[in-house]
């Protein structure tokens, strides 16, 4: 038997309950026919209750509404195929013996003899990361090796319980830019779990100024709990010094300028990454930052439609239109801007009208008319939306100040080449908002600073190494420039074509 | 949860198959979701870390007693850095009980509801109890026990002048003032190493005299020690770069004393302004000198 090694993860296993309930206890631990007949029936219910996608196929019934009884969350037992509101649980309970029941909203557990939801983890880990089981015997966990784990648990380096994450990043002068950019990656938990893990090994590293070398250290520093004030990321700046020379100096840097320098840096300092368009990149940063946007021409003539696909690092969002449509009185919505609405627009076709600017093969490679419309083909992990604040004419260059609004949760499902026929599991295309940042000033000067989302539901204002509280409502108001988004649960690629 | 039906006394009713009463239904049950939602939301948050507590206590009740007895005199061994050794066999074979929980054979086992049972939210970490409130500033709360030590993982401060940990935030050294005379509850933004050469700066000068430090890397690759007197606040120019270069070298003998030298040095430039000492290679070190030199370059 091999030794099994006392994990991080099996060592936080000893502070969950064997089960979520004694009543779940007494069929879980029953036996293994009765444990696995009520995980399948539980797996069964989870996937059908996802949020899906409504499809252009569905028939809608044409003669009268549908009936819906109600809008409220609905129990469905897992033990039989009842469907019942809240109200009439107990019924159903007295009637069958059932206890079970999944909530339809959440899809909690609800025990009906405990009267409560009832939160299991080995239940939550058949969840898995979304779209597959994991199919974790929740016992082997356990086991005889949960001495060896109370050992490392007890005898471990402990650093000191502390606010994790609220800490600064300093200002070394003017480099605000870089300060708030960083705050957007040290607090997600990907790339922490990487440049932690020695994901970039700064030990055996041979590349000169190596960034990803840099920001491991300042990952580094970051994590160690020992200390709560601000970090300093000295060498990941002079790093960048050295690889760019837009990027040099003492002086001020557009933070979305730099945070595509640090990703496509990041990326090409990842031993086994693929700098070519042709092949696709498995790497950690692409699969983490980069999506891809689809292209597709349409010809107006004979309806032919090219497609082509490029990498994506970040979306930017033109909020002038929405600005500018609104002066004119066109917009008939509402009046402040919003993200959603950037991104209808990002996403809807639009007329090429110079008559010269596209050739179809298909008519003989003869000037049309044609229709553009960008649409994302992959979605990262960390998405970064820029709302292009900055309008530049020939003669002058201006900012737009003004509020955008942002919504917390982003469905991204509706600006992705999906296909219409099947109904897709919503839930993996949910981002939650991680990172603001906002530019104060003007268009030559200005300050940075970041609001972030510590703690799961906790914000924090990160003005350089000032580290303040913030109230969610005070993060939705702010006039954002850079908007990161984190995937609600990540999903194994897909082998598609 | 959240099924109160037909509660509010004041509902306006109207008939069934109206357009207003199916509007009002949906308005009505929408508004019901989403407070079942935030409530379901904060209920699995919280039983979820009552759970655990109930946990943490059981396990940590059942190790206290498994303590080998040879390595452990006192039961408060915890807090002591010996390594703790638990008899494992004990361990596996025991069986205890708290008010919410049940410890059999290296599992624990919930009894009863933890939202009833539980009390307390316990750190899984330290083991210590949490605060629920930060101790200070908006929405504080004093310690429910002032004798009973708390995790320190505490609620986040809300304090204006304070950072989250409650700290003032940090001021730029006054190179005027002495260090006994600096105010020791104000933190002072602190200095950090150049990159490339060995001198300290202020945290937010750093990336000014890195401009210069790394032109002078590229440029000044041959200019000698013996360019020192030219440096330092008298002379400008191109010189400062590549006497920053020049440090590198002189890094090799002066490298260990450096934060130490900062303090020494401090004491007997005091007061004084005039600069031109005559080893730059020491003031080089003192925060004092470096504000001086960015003075005179600003001055340029």
């Amino acid at each position: 038997m091999s030794l099994t090694m006392a994990t991080l993860d099996s060592v936080q296993l000893l502070s969950e309950a064997a089960f979520g309930c004694v009543h779940l206890a007494a069929i879980l631990a029953k036996d293994e026919k009765t444990a696995g007949q009520f995980r399948e029936q539980f797996c069964k219910q989870y996937k059908s209750l996802a949020p899906f996608s409504k499809t252009d196929t569905v028939a809608v019934p044409t003669t009268g509404l549908r009936t819906v009884e109600s809008l409220k969350p609905k129990y469905h037992c897992l033990s039989c195929a009842e469907v019942c509101l809240g109200s009439k649980r107990a019924e159903h309970t007295a009637a069958t013996g059932h206890v079970f029941y999944l909530e339809s909203r959440n899809r909690f557990v609800f025990c009906e003899k405990c009267v409560d939801f009832i939160y299991d983890h080995t239940l939550d880990r058949l969840r898995g990361p979304s779209g597959k089981f994991e199919a974790i015997d929740g016992r082997s966990i356990w086991a005889e090796d949960s001495a060896s784990e109370i050992y490392v648990k007890n005898n471990a380096h402990k650093n000191p319980c502390a606010i994790r994450g609220a800490r600064g990043v300093w200002n070394m002068g003017q480099t605000c830019y870089q300060a708030s950019i960083l705050q957007a990656l040290l607090h997600d938990p990907s790339l922490t779990a990487y440049f932690l893990g020695g994901g970039h090994d700064v030990h055996t590293c041979s590349i000169k100024d190596c960034l990803a070398c840099a920001t491991a250290e300042v990952f580094m520093e970051f994590n160690s709990a020992e200390r709560n004030e601000a970090v300093s990321a000295a060498m990941l700046l002079h790093h960048g010094w050295q690889k760019s020379k837009d990027m040099a100096g003492y002086r001020q840097q557009d933070a979305h300028e730099y945070f595509q320098f640090l990703v496509n840096e990041l990326h090409s300092s990842t031993p086994g990454h693929v700098e070519s368009y042709e092949k696709p990149c498995e790497c950690f940063f692409h699969q983490m930052f980069y999506g891809e946007l689809r292209s597709s021409v349409m010809c107006h003539k004979c309806g032919q439609t090219t497609n082509t696909h490029d990498p994506m690092a970040d979306l930017s969002l033109d909020v002038q239109l929405q600005h500018k449509k609104r002066k004119l009185g066109r917009s008939t919505s509402s009046t402040t801007g919003t993200l959603l609405g950037c991104l209808d627009s990002f996403t809807a076709a639009e007329d090429l009208h110079a008559d010269a600017a596209y050739h179809c093969e298909k008519c003989g490679n003869t000037p049309q008319r044609a229709s553009k419309r960008l649409q994302i083909r992959k979605l990262p992990v960390m998405l970064c939306m820029q709302l292009k604040r900055y309008e530049h004419t020939s003669n002058s260059s201006e900012k737009m100040n003004g509020h955008i609004d942002f919504p917390l949760s982003l469905n991204m499902l509706p600006y992705t080449v999906r296909k219409d026929n099947l109904p897709v599991d919503m839930s993996n295309y949910m981002y939650d908002l991680s990172t603001v940042i906002v530019h104060q000033g003007t268009m030559d000067s200005g300050h940075y600073y970041a609001y972030t989302r510590i703690d799961n539901d906790k914000w924090a204002l990160m003005d350089d190494n000032k580290v303040t509280v913030a109230g969610v409502a005070d993060v939705l108001r702010q006039d954002a420039y850079l908007l990161f988004y984190s995937a609600r649960s990540i999903r194994a690629e897909k082998p598609k074509k | 949860m959240a099924d109160s039906n037909n509660s509010g006394g004041r509902r306006p009713t109207y008939p069934a198959g109206t357009i207003a009463k199916v509007a009002t239904d949906i308005l009505n049950e929408t508004f019901q979701n989403i407070i079942h939602d935030l409530v379901a939301k904060v209920h699995r948050e919280e039983k979820v870390a009552r759970m655990r507590s109930a946990v943490v206590l059981a396990r940590q009740k059942a190790e206290e007693d498994a303590i080998m007895p040879e390595e452990a005199p006192s039961k408060t061994s915890t807090d002591t850095k010996r390594e703790i050794i638990l008899d494992t066999k004990k361990l596996a074979g025991m069986r205890m009980e708290t008010d919410a929980a049940v410890f059999n054979r290296g599992k624990v086992f919930l009894k009863g509801n933890p939202m009833k049972t539980v009390k307390e939210h316990v750190c899984p970490d330290c083991r210590l109890p949490r605060l629920m409130y930060p101790t200070t500033g908006a929405r504080s709360c004093p310690p429910p026990d002032p004798d009973v030590e708390y995790c320190t993982n505490v609620p986040m401060i809300d304090l204006p002048g304070h950072d989250v940990h409650g700290k003032l935030f940090a001021v730029t050294p006054n190179p005027k003032k002495k260090k006994g005379d600096r105010d020791s509850t104000i933190p002072e933004i602190p200095t950090t190493k150049c990159p490339i050469c060995p001198r300290y700066f202020v945290m937010t000068r750093l990336a000014q005299h890195l401009e210069r430090c790394v032109c002078g890397g590229r440029g000044g690759r041959d200019g000698g020690r013996n360019k020192t007197p030219t440096e330092g606040g008298a002379s400008n120019g191109n010189s400062p770069s590549s006497s920053a270069h020049k440090r590198s070298y002189a890094d090799d003998d002066e490298e260990s004393p450096s934060p130490t030298k900062k303090k020494k040095l401090n004491g007997p430039k005091k007061g004084s302004t005039a600069k031109p000492g005559p080893s730059k290679l020491k003031q080089s070190f003192t925060v004092e000198d470096n504000d001086d030199d960015i003075k005179s370059e600003n001055a340029d």
